[in-house]
């Protein structure tokens, strides 16, 4: 297993009384499984990716387990955690705009945790990037790595997001929203890319979307988060058909076009 | 004139900020009691000079000790503090009245008073800090009255232009439009609905303009510009007794040096609990 | 390009005004200039008075007089001092520099503890650390920077004997040396403003996705901090730096009084005191010119910063 949260709950303590949000989540990935998260915004989705990586400060009171490539993150010390966010596993968050330093060339950027986390040579670093620009389908990547993100559409910065999360060969991906701020063709592009990259390198893949029809068309198992809690898991094969709770099916019935197509 | 920028305050923290609150408004009451009953209190006369007992020190008929004439410090600092506390009393009133009748004026008209009112601010920060007081005085020399009115002059824009904000969202209101069709006139609206509604929010600012006024004059007095020998204006009091300091004489100027920043300590901690209500209060 | 020359364009046109300002506050003084010119009562002959009105051209209008001193002062001619009798131009190549070495010196200090100390502030947000650095820098910028610095003559230079006790020091390390104190006072008054404005700015960059991008890259504390929070946070920064300094300058006339340094501040005291007309103006002036240059520059500047300023024209 590349993640195995159990009994994950979450709180924030904000002033005296302490806010709960998240209650007992269970999510596994193995390698090669693409799992879906799927909730309206504020059922939790995004906080249970930065609790199994350790984003957060005192603010939170995490328990229960996060084994992350076999570290539990709960009771590993700092390094430990910084350790497991260098090597196995990487964050694609929904705004690539806002996830790259808009002060810093793109190149620099990415080179960053190469040289200061890995410790790779400079010219090395960059030639990694080239190659994994190239890979995600970038033109010009020599120019890319010059520009500052302002220069690029939202496309094409997802697409350098990517290759950045790539560059340190990690077993695990966490993408959160990473396809929503994008156009319906870009999307399908970026997901067509995801799946090639969990095929090719064997990566699992945690997808967190508000979208349950994009993750029903692409995800192996589905877990429907509302209000910090789990409240249905959908299977291959199957899948919608089995749904049952009520907050599922109004999801589901949302967009009924999709759904139809979903279900086939 | 850069004005405070005030620290936003945690919850953690009222209970020592409320401690500092009490504090300081008890100190400033023991000032302001010193500055209504100094010369009643004051076991000597501020300028009565004693040549048999120059540089006293502390204690031996002299609480605090002599200065370079041997006049008793701390009558003088107690007769002092009138002046020192009414001046920026004085300056923010008139800088007041003018600022705000600018800055309400502005609002309600528009127009060229508007766009001459942004001029005159525009080339008014082009000096910094004291440099237009200290052309006024160049001008019309030295003395507390040209002090308190340059930094009247200096401070009317800024509290112009703070007014002129707040009465532009004030004059927004639906009520304005009800009173006009009362048919009562832009002066009646100004005065009895708008300047009444727009004093909370003057005050604070007032209380954070104090201290810094407070501070400006002192180092006019300092620099000889605001009060004039023999009062006992405490920059003024520093000024004189800074000619001790080397033959190792510290109390002289170092007293009221420390009264005039525990003065302005204690008002900007209140200024900012004062900020802190009026922006609970929306 | 084009907001460069607008930038510079609008500080000439104030530079104009401001000097037209000063030139005629003086020019309404009351009193005739020429009793300061003269001195000597006695030789206030009727002949003598026509002649110097002439050579100083005071007979001549309000704009015809600014004319004269304005185009004068572009060309680095800024009249003859009444008090010293020498050429104002020559006062101020003196002791202009003794000013901008203190303002530089305290400005070193002020950028390095006021940033150092929000940097602090921010890491360690809400926490007693940042509560005494606030508190404390607050309560310091509350001092009058006179009172401050006699407080610090009075503690390391008379009873500790560690720095002179006036005066600026004859070059050199022994410069430096002596202006230690002066320059400590400046500074100390500006830590609140500069620490205040890096916390803040820095705890904004904090919460920002790009921020948690770097944190989840296993980017050690330290690097995230220095590259991603801190290099986001420069603008108001260097903004705020650039303004405090430009204020030093006219901040000068206090603490060089204190200490006894003839720098253009004390000079200005002094020229006020003998109403010396010629080098009030000219003081007045190098300030708001040293203040408006400075402001005006970093305005310039901050886009070489910040790459993302060239599309949004930011004006101040």
């Amino acid at each position: 297993m590349l993640l195995e949260i159990e009994q994950l709950h979450l709180s924030f303590v904000a002033g005296d009384t302490p806010a709960h949000i998240l209650t007992g989540i269970d999510v596994d990935v193995a390698p090669g499984e693409l799992i879906g998260l799927v909730g309206e915004s504020g059922s939790g989705k995004s906080t249970t990716v930065r609790a199994a990586l350790r984003l957060y400060g005192d603010e939170a009171e995490i328990s229960g387990r996060i084994l992350l490539d076999g570290v539990d993150m709960v009771q590993a010390d700092a390094t430990e955690q910084r350790r497991v966010r260098a090597s196995s596993v990487a964050l694609v968050q929904q705004d690539p705009r806002a996830a790259l330093n808009p002060v810093r060339r793109i190149g620099d950027s990415l080179a960053e945790r190469l040289v200061k986390v890995h410790g790779m040579r400079r010219a090395e670093a960059d030639e990694r990037i080239l190659t994994l620009l190239t890979e995600v389908g970038l033109t010009h990547p020599e120019r890319r790595m010059r520009q500052y993100p302002h220069e690029l559409s939202g496309g094409m910065l997802q697409r350098v997001v990517i290759a950045g999360a790539l560059s340190t060969d990690p077993k695990l991906i966490l993408a959160d929203e990473a396809t929503s701020a994008l156009d319906v063709t870009t999307q399908a592009e970026i997901i067509a890319m995801f799946q090639r990259q969990i095929r090719e390198r064997g990566l699992g893949m945690l997808f967190i979307t508000h979208d349950l029809h994009l993750a029903g068309a692409i995800c192996d198992r589905i877990h429907v988060l509302q209000r910090g809690e789990i409240v249905e898991t959908l299977q291959r094969p199957g899948l919608f058909d089995a749904a049952s709770h009520p907050y599922t099916r109004t999801l589901i019935e949302s967009a009924p076009a999709l759904a139809r197509k979903g279900r086939s | 004139m850069t004005a405070l920028i005030l620290p936003r305050l945690q919850s953690k923290r009222r209970r020592s900020t409320a401690l500092g609150t009490w504090v300081s408004a008890a100190f400033l009451a023991l000032v302001t009691g010193a500055a209504l009953l100094g010369p009643v209190l004051a076991p000597y006369d501020a300028d009565e000079i004693d040549f048999a007992a120059i540089w006293a020190g502390p204690g031996g008929g002299h609480l605090l000790g002599t200065d370079q004439l041997g006049r008793d410090l701390f009558s003088r600092l107690l007769i002092g503090a009138g002046e020192t506390l009414i001046g920026p009393v004085l300056l923010l009133v008139l800088a007041t009245v003018l600022g705000v009748t600018i800055g309400v004026v502005a609002a309600w008209r528009g127009g060229w008073v508007d766009t001459l009112l942004a001029r005159i601010t525009d080339v008014m920060f082009a000096f910094p800090g004291l440099l237009f007081v200290v052309l006024v005085i160049a001008v019309f020399g030295k003395g507390p009255v040209t002090a308190i009115v340059a930094l009247a002059l200096a401070y009317a824009p800024v509290i112009a232009k703070y007014t002129r904000s707040l009465a532009l969202s004030e004059i927004a209101r639906p009520y304005v439009d009800a009173y006009r069709v009362q048919g009562i006139g832009g002066l009646g609206i100004c005065l009895r609905a708008i300047v009444p509604n727009l004093l909370p929010a003057l005050v604070g600012y007032l209380v954070v303009l104090f201290g810094e006024a407070l501070m400006s004059l002192a180092t006019l007095s300092f620099l000889g510009f605001g009060a004039q020998p023999p009062s006992s204006e405490w920059g003024l009091m520093v000024q004189e007794g800074q000619a001790g300091i080397i033959q190792g004489h510290f109390l002289p100027t170092l007293i009221p040096g420390a009264a005039i920043a525990l003065v302005v300590i204690a008002v900007n901690i209140i200024g900012v609990r004062v900020a802190d209500r009026l922006l609970a209060k929306g | 390009m084009v907001r460069a020359l607008r930038r510079v364009g609008g500080m000439l046109l104030t530079l104009v005004i401001a000097s037209f300002i000063i030139f005629a506050a003086m020019y309404a003084a009351p009193g005739d200039p020429v009793t300061f010119l003269i001195g000597n009562p006695e030789n206030l002959t009727p002949e003598r008075i026509a002649s110097v009105r002439a050579q100083y051209h005071l007979d001549e209008p309000l704009l015809a007089q600014y004319w004269h001193w304005a185009s004068g002062v572009v060309t680095g001619d800024f009249g003859r001092s009444f008090q010293y009798h020498q050429p104002v131009g020559d006062i101020l190549a003196a002791r202009v520099p003794i000013t901008l070495s203190l303002v530089a010196y305290a400005s070193i200090l002020f950028a390095i503890g006021g940033i150092g100390l929000g940097v602090l502030a921010a890491v360690r947000r809400g926490k007693p650390t940042d509560t005494a650095i606030v508190g404390g820098t607050t309560l310091a910028a509350s001092i009058p920077s006179f009172v401050l610095g006699i407080a610090l003559v009075a503690l390391f230079a008379v009873q500790l004997r560690w720095f002179p006790v006036a005066g600026a020091g004859s070059g050199g390390a022994e410069r430096v040396w002596a202006l230690t104190l002066p320059a400590l006072t400046l500074a100390i008054g500006a830590l609140a403003i500069v620490s205040r404005v890096t916390r803040q700015s820095m705890i904004e960059q904090f919460s920002s996705e790009h921020v948690e991008a770097a944190r989840a890259t296993g980017l050690a504390e330290r690097f995230v901090v220095r590259d991603h929070v801190l290099r986001g946070s420069w603008g108001p920064i260097i903004t705020m730096v650039a303004l405090v300094i430009a204020s030093m300058i006219a901040g000068t006339v206090a603490v060089e009084t204190v200490f006894g340094i003839s720098g253009v501040g004390s000079l200005l005291v002094d020229a006020i005191n003998t109403h010396d007309f010629p080098v009030v103006q000219s003081v007045l002036l190098f300030m708001v010119i040293a203040y408006m240059v400075v402001t005006t520059v970093v305005d310039l500047l901050l886009p070489v910063l910040d790459p993302r300023i060239n599309r949004t024209a930011v004006s101040a």
